[in-house]
């Protein structure tokens, strides 16, 4: 079986050759021309026919009151009287992220918890009394999030006992231990229904691949982390976070400010404020090189690829050139992934991406689920558009129509002020001007095509990109090891040494060439030293070259089997030379040849350091 | 705020997985879907259309609303999986897709770029009983919404290449969906075990197989007969001028012809006289899941609207009997829930419990009949009653808050019972349900001879993960 690392890299090896710092100096012309640009619309034919009005209509978003209770509590109303229905929030403004890893899940369990009984309520009454006024009273919080939430909805008419019940459970818990504990079971017995979707076990190695240890890449609990949480924590998570004066309540619907603010003070007013401990965040890790993640889920019938970059924290000034990039991307099914995996080759139901930023560094996304035949060519595909939206700048035609799509939607918010009130929420959160929302259209019309380049070109960064594939090993194990190096895991999460390459028998010659080599040439002047540090970046294998006239480039790397194969450049003594390195790997031991247009042949045998 | 946990079937030109998966899905949920409805006591008044027959029968449905400066359309064609023949399960279906792959004037996927560029929302979807194509724009965009779907009723630009594509899109939808998920093949098994008459034997989906064989003379031929405008219903609802919005509307759809109307189908289903029970082992679940269907229930009847009340107090929300029966008391369950089906033909009154680790399924099973039992010797609790009251009435209203929302129930209405006014009417039907009408449906549908009992269970391990390499 053939395997090339650098299949992606073929055409354009010696543009891109070298190391992630190269990579990113790129010149867009050398890789275009080397390279034929594509059509700017893959699997769709634009006949341009239908009549469009090219007006984009301006709304103005309506604004919510906002006031302050004197114990600190803030409040935003944004009346809608369009039905006689209302939805409520207490945001608390600390969550998962207030948690230690030792804690981790307590701002979780709290607000779950909040539901399961008061002073005067157990679980049941509550229960009963929530459906019986047709109402919904939800709590909950991330593992990592910045704040909980208490919501609840209802008829306008049942206003009054919906805000009771709310207020009940928000400032009254007793965290019942024996419901508690039902609670934790259950939810430890889930964890093996997630555990047998392919969704939830990519986006869970996802997390981690992209956070590490950060609390971002908290994505599920453990049945041992479920275990460590008592009620004595919840009671103290809600004693010091839960406080007026770290809250957010938030309105919309069929209700007059004035009533509401009565209401408020009348329910909420004995609220007492208190020192709540700010929540510090840890910087996000740098990612390690680029790597392939496998999770071997035995009968998959489809491979679900997840394809990440980091990115940026909320209000880092690339938001809407990254906004662009992602909408030109993945963002919908005119975007250039739907209509190259699905629409052009038939590969996956959907191809998109997405990315987020919070107080911490977020990340860039590009998910499809494909049958597993394909995997290579979907692979190669999303491989093929992250390159491209860096080395081509998008098309002006298809950027427009990317501007337009986000700015063209505005209009439809009308309808759901829900997320007006969601807007003015997140602008709390991260300190967003007071403009900020009224701008947005006029923020993202002023990208351009270059901005969208240039933060393709820093936050995709090839040689870090990292990929999470959750299918069967035996038939994909190997496809993906023509991609990069492969680290593998069971659906439980297990690291697993062998499927990648049990289903061949044959050695991971991707991962073992890796390394740092010592080796010895023999030339016709006598044995020379020579030092090989040859690494993966992206799927680029190469490295650098020690040698006593001074230091090569390798570049190009190649594994078929044993057999290996490099290019070498340098400069010595103000002369070029190119030279290429063939091998055969045998365990920790490496011996070939060098060859160079009009040079002897070098021989060379050697041995990889531990 | 962290990364979320989403599989997405955006844009799926699909079935919504509910539609695939009606016998299955947890039944809260359908009986929620089925609800949507608009009352004239609970909210601010009756939903007012003008109810019309174009020339060549298309009818049309036009509700003014400036309340926000967009439109809405909902496009019901009158076919679903319940049309299919042997041989070709899957292609109602499959042939939505086609209706994104261009047509004389809008080229392959242009639709999908026209409607994003300019700000809005599309998708189909296509259940047993009907496909339906929609779209919400800004306000402006009136003409394009119009001629978008003007232009595919008229007539596709059907390739031998495009039905391939497409093809792999479907089936890679349906490995997502059924093949790739835990109890997928299960539920597929269900709805087969449960009926008799092919119409709602087979999955929406379809076979692999099926999917295979279809022809482009098979969407040319089924192009032909169902995507006439006598057997679709269209709904535009708005910020527009009724007057000018007809004229419009002519303009575009009226100079496609009609055709003879399609045969009917006969859903009838043969009377059940025993219980019939199924077991599959499942290498993809790791914990067992338990269904139980009861046939037979038409849509639209007073028995129906009883037994979505039933299906509330038995299994809709925390406060439900099974709820706290089962997941909370007794703890054999991590979920449970109940509801009706409703469609014109025979639907299916469902219940469903993910049995929790270590409980034994017959003893979920055996709580579950002591459940119904009760619910046909005794009367439910008043605030039982009132709690279904106000989840009906709660969801009829909050599906009125957007334009598309009350244009597919329009349209819905319309397919299924030809009559617009249940979306003013239904809430009424519901209030209308007495503790005497729930008892008596109890008696009436849930009995045992009268049930199709599934269990999924994990298939043991080794057999599924010796494959693995190690």
């Amino acid at each position: 079986m053939k395997k090339t690392i650098s299949r992606f890299y073929g055409m354009l090896g010696c543009v891109l050759m070298l190391t992630a710092l190269a990579a990113l100096c790129v010149s867009p012309a050398l890789a275009q021309g080397q390279q034929p640009a594509r059509p700017s619309t893959k699997g769709a034919v634009i006949k341009g026919k239908a009549p469009v009005s090219k007006d984009v209509l301006k709304v103005k978003l309506p604004k919510p009151y906002e006031t302050k209770l004197a114990n600190g509590l803030q409040v935003l109303i944004l009346e809608d009287h369009k039905l006689p229905t209302f939805s409520m929030q207490m945001v608390i403004l600390s969550g998962g992220l207030a948690n230690s890893d030792e804690q981790v899940g307590t701002a979780q369990y709290t607000a779950t918890m909040l539901r399961e009984g008061t002073k005067t309520r157990d679980s049941k009454k509550i229960s009963e009394q929530v459906d019986q006024l047709g109402a919904s009273l939800t709590a909950n919080s991330g593992l990592a999030s910045l704040s909980s939430s208490v919501s609840a909805s209802g008829l306008t008419d049942n206003f009054d006992p919906i805000l009771e019940l709310f207020a009940d459970v928000l400032l009254n818990p007793s965290f019942p231990a024996d419901d508690f504990n039902k609670l934790k079971q259950r939810n430890i017995a889930t964890i093996r229904l997630q555990r047998a979707q392919a969704g939830f076990l990519a986006f869970e190695r996802f997390n981690k691949v992209m956070y590490g240890n950060h609390p971002g890449g908290r994505a599920a609990l453990s049945a041992e982390q479920i275990n460590r949480i008592t009620p004595d924590t919840l009671k103290a998570f809600h004693a010091t976070y839960y406080k007026p004066n770290n809250a957010i309540f938030a309105i919309v619907g069929d209700v007059k400010p004035a009533e509401i603010v009565a209401k408020l003070e009348k329910t909420f007013g004995a609220w007492q404020r208190g020192d709540v401990p700010a929540t510090t965040i840890p910087s996000v890790p740098d990612l390690g090189p680029a790597k392939i993640t496998l999770i071997d889920r035995p009968g998959s019938v489809q491979t679900n690829l997840l394809v990440g970059a980091q990115t940026i924290t909320r209000t880092d000034p690339d938001y809407f050139a990254l906004e662009m990039m992602n909408q030109v991307i993945g963002g919908g099914a005119s975007a250039r992934l739907f209509l190259n995996l699905r629409e052009d080759k038939g590969y996956t139901y959907g191809a998109y991406s997405s990315v987020s930023s919070f107080k911490y560094r977020g990340v860039f996304q590009a998910n499809t689920e494909v049958r597993t035949d394909v995997t290579k060519g979907s692979m190669e595909e999303l491989r093929n558009e992250l390159k491209r939206i860096r080395e081509e700048k998008v098309p002006a035609e298809e950027f427009e129509r990317a501007q337009r799509t986000i700015v063209g939607g505005w209009a439809l918010q009308l309808e759901f002020p829900q997320s007006v009130l969601q807007n003015a929420i997140t602008s709390k959160i991260y300190n967003l001007p007071a403009d900020y929302w009224d701008t947005y259209p006029q923020k993202i019309a002023a990208v351009t095509p270059d901005d969208v380049q240039r933060v393709a070109q820093k936050y995709l960064d090839l040689n870090k990109l990292q990929i999470v594939a959750v299918g069967d090993a035996k038939k994909i194990a190997d496809v993906l090891k023509e991609f990069g190096p492969v680290e593998a895991f069971d659906v439980e999460g297990k690291p697993l040494r062998g499927p990648a390459t049990a289903a061949t028998g044959a050695t991971n010659a991707g991962a073992d060439i890796v390394g740092t080599w010592q080796l010895t040439a023999d030339t016709p002047d006598g044995a020379m030293q020579l030092k090989a540090v040859i690494k993966m970046n992206g799927t680029e294998l190469g490295g650098t070259l020690d040698t006593p006239l001074g230091l090569a480039q390798i570049t190009n790397g190649a594994v078929n089997g044993n057999d290996v194969k490099f290019r070498i450049k340098g400069d010595f003594g103000g002369q070029t030379i190119v030279a290429d390195l063939t091998g055969k790997l045998d365990g920790g031991t490496l011996k070939g040849q060098i060859n160079a247009d009009g040079l002897p042949t070098v021989s060379f045998t050697g041995k990889k350091e531990k | 705020m962290s990364i979320t946990y989403r599989i997405r079937h955006r844009f799926g030109c699909a079935l919504l997985l509910a539609a695939l998966l009606t016998p299955n899905l947890p039944a809260s949920a359908q009986s929620k879907a089925q609800s949507k409805t608009v009352s004239g006591k609970a909210s601010s008044g009756l939903v007012k259309f003008q109810d019309l027959k174009l020339k060549n029968g298309l009818r049309i449905l036009l509700v003014e609303d400036h309340s926000a400066p967009v439109i809405s359309l909902a496009l019901n064609y009158d076919v679903g999986s319940r049309n299919e023949k042997k041989g070709r399960t899957g292609f109602a279906h499959l042939f939505e897709h086609m209706m994104f792959q261009g047509s004389e004037n809008v080229g392959k996927s242009e639709h999908f770029i026209l409607i994003d560029t300019n700000g809005g929302q599309m998708n189909g979807t296509t259940n047993e009983e009907r496909t339906l194509y929609f779209e919400t724009l800004p306000a402006n965009q009136l003409d394009l919404l119009l001629f978008l779907e003007a232009d595919r009723m008229k007539g596709l630009d059907i390739s031998k290449e495009n039905l391939d594509n497409q093809r792999n899109a479907v089936q890679e939808e349906r490995r997502l969906g059924l093949d790739n998920q835990p109890y997928g093949v299960f539920r597929e098994k269900f709805g087969e075990t449960m009926y008799d008459n092919f119409a709602y034997k087979h999955s929406v989906i379809g076979s692999m197989e099926d999917l295979n064989a279809a022809s482009v003379e098979d969407v040319k031929e089924f192009f032909r007969i169902y995507y006439a405008p006598n057997n679709a219903v269209l709904a535009l609802v708005g910020d527009f001028k009724p007057a000018e919005a007809l004229a419009k509307i002519k303009k575009y759809f009226e100079v496609i012809p009609a055709q003879p109307a399609p045969a009917k189908v006969d859903a009838t289903e043969p009377a059940q006289t025993a219980e019939r029970r199924f077991t599959v082992e499942d290498p993809l679940a790791q914990l067992a899941l338990l269904n139980i269907g009861y046939k037979g229930i038409i849509g639209n009847t007073p028995d129906a609207y009883a037994l979505q009340m039933l299906g509330t107090v038995l299994g809709g929300g925390q406060s439900s009997r099974l709820y706290q029966k089962l997941v909370r008391e007794k703890q054999m369950a991590l979920s449970a829930f109940s509801g009706l089906n409703a469609r014109r033909g025979p639907g299916a009154f469902q219940i469903s419990a993910n049995i929790a680790p270590g409980k034994k399924a017959e003893d979920v099973e055996a709580v579950i009949y002591e459940e119904i039992a009760l619910l046909q010797k005794e009367p439910i609790a008043d605030w039982e009653l009132e709690k279904a009251k106000q989840f009906a009435k709660r969801s009829a209203i909050q599906s009125r808050q957007s334009s598309l929302g009350l244009a597919i129930n329009l349209v819905e209405a319309v397919t299924a019972y030809n009559d617009p006014n249940l979306v003013n009417t239904r809430i009424d039907k519901l209030m209308a349900v007495t503790k005497e009408d729930v008892q008596r449906v109890a008696q009436k549908y849930l009995q045992a001879s009268q049930r199709t009992v599934g269990l999924a269970i994990p298939k043991p391990r080794g057999a599924a993960s010796a494959g693995a390499a190690r």
